[in-house]
């Protein structure tokens, strides 16, 4: 059935591309979202009259990210385009993950990049784009609440710990958090719920407030039957189609061994001078499957080692070149360098990355045995 | 993101999925997929090989196409994954729950070393 509001507008040519026929409504406007980066929650009208996006106070669409240059590009509406021209900036404007190289048109749904800002190309009412503002207002929030779960860094106690954990822009599903247990070992966890967005962040604080408070009828030192009390807790049908993976370890001092098990999970690296090795059990994440066993492993810690224990964002990192980094990748940022703190490894994974706003989130834990 | 029927006959159904496995790409087919599956009787071949990268929201569609298919007592096999999309299923060890072949040949040849209950 067609929808009477909406009408249909023929073919239009510009710079010798097609622009297809898109529904037109008179109540709805063409904007631009910020979906990512330092003004997330920002939206700006675009009309028929080119207005200039970039840092400075004169530009018609003002951005705060220091990567913007002072006049980035030009943006203005066509049929139902946003047309996207660059203006010889520092950085490049992108589309939709390309490097625009002369004006282009930008569909509905389309992303424009400039600096660490995402902008969506979105055809709303105006109050329909109250609420989105709204709901990533929301979204900062609970990204807020997620970080004021995780534990500060350990930088008494032993082992050391530090990390870096940077939430994408949509909010992933990372948390993690670590204590010792009532026999004096060390537990640690690192989990990744599925998906982005609220929901994701719902199930990564109710998980991580599980395991924090102990409230899981589980033996805490003993990280395979954590993961499986885990999976009993919380099956995906049960909880919104999301499972998670996880890493879980206990670290004994007195005999220098580590307890592991992983559930879905990337592994983690433990580098020691002997080498260096990746800890992971070959087990499903949480909640995919009812009555499965999970298994753990050991593995020895000698004084000086150091373990990373990360998420998929790590290394899920869409390069410059529009290359797929890989674990592999990961590993060798690791490894190939003086810096070993999860703050300088970030920064190196950044600096491969196409985006300054990664795609998932990027937590990276580092106990240190030094 | 694209999934289509490339083969049917009594025994297997053949999906083939393409580009982009992340949260927009499993929007974009998600429900065309279980639509797709068949009702009981027929096996599932879901090929990977043109997909160029899987996200945790693309392993749980997978999941769940292999679920539902189970409860019509269907089974389902990926074939096919290479490079990223490989190592994402190996580092989520869901060849516990889904079968992996590399070709077609082995999943028709798993269908038969394996019958069904």
């Amino acid at each position: 059935m067609v929808d009477p509001d909406f009408g249909m507008e023929g073919d239009q040519t510009l710079f010798g591309g097609k622009s297809a026929p898109r529904p037109s409504r008179s109540d709805h406007v063409h904007s631009l979202v910020v979906v990512g980066g330092p003004d997330r929650g920002k939206f700006f009208e675009v009309s028929k009259t080119p207005m200039v996006v970039g840092r400075h106070v004169s530009a018609g669409i003002v951005l705060s990210d220091r990567r913007v240059s002072s006049r980035h590009c030009r943006v203005w509406l066509d049929d139902h385009d946003v047309v996207i021209e660059d203006m010889s900036s520092t950085n490049g404007t992108w589309l939709d993950g390309h490097r625009l190289e002369q004006p282009e048109r930008a569909p509905i749904g389309a992303v424009l990049q400039v600096g660490e800002c995402l902008l969506r190309h979105e055809f709303r009412s105006r109050e329909d784009l109250k609420t989105t503002v709204e709901l990533d207002g929301e979204l900062k929030s609970a990204a807020r609440y997620v970080e004021a779960l995780l534990p500060p860094p350990r930088r008494k106690g032993f082992p050391r710990v530090e990390w870096s954990w940077h939430p994408c822009a949509t909010l992933g599903g990372d948390a993690f958090g670590y204590g010792e247990l009532e026999d004096g070992s060390f537990a640690f966890y690192l989990i990744d719920v599925c998906g982005h967005g609220a929901s994701s962040a719902l199930h990564s604080v109710s998980v991580i407030n599980t395991l924090r408070r102990r409230t899981l009828s589980a033996d805490f030192s003993r990280p395979g039957n954590v993961l499986s009390a885990l999976n009993r807790a919380f099956p995906m049908e049960s909880h919104g189609d999301m499972y998670f993976t996880i890493w879980y370890g206990v670290y004994r001092h007195a005999e220098r061994r580590l307890r592991f098990a992983s559930g879905g999970h990337p592994p983690a690296l433990l580098v020691a001078e002997s080498g260096t090795e990746e800890l992971r059990t070959h087990n499903m994440p949480i909640g995919m499957m009812e009555s499965i066993p999970f298994e753990e492993a050991e593995a020895e810690i000698h004084p000086g080692s150091r373990l990373y224990v990360c998420s998929d964002g790590c290394f899920e990192v869409h390069t410059s070149e529009d290359e797929l980094l890989g674990y592999r990748d990961f590993r060798a940022i690791v490894l190939d360098s003086d810096e070993p703190e999860p703050k300088s490894i970030f920064d190196r994974v950044k600096a491969r990355s196409r985006f300054d706003v990664f795609e998932d989130d990027f937590s990276l834990l580092l106990l240190d045995f030094q | 993101m694209a999934v289509t029927l490339i083969g049917s006959d009594e025994r297997v159904v053949e999906l083939a999925l393409d580009g982009r496995l992340d949260t927009a790409g499993v929007d974009q087919v998600e429900t065309r997929l279980y639509a797709l599956l068949p009702q009981a009787g027929q096996d599932v071949i879901v090929h990977l090989a043109q997909v160029d990268f899987l996200t945790s929201m693309g392993i749980r569609m997978l999941v769940t196409a292999a679920k539902a298919a189970a409860r019509r007592k269907n089974r389902l096999v990926l074939v096919g994954s290479a490079g990223a999309v490989a190592e994402a299923l190996e580092s989520a060890a869901i060849d516990q729950i889904i079968p992996i072949r590399a070709s077609r040949q082995e999943a028709l040849d798993w269908f038969e070393q394996n019958p069904r209950a």
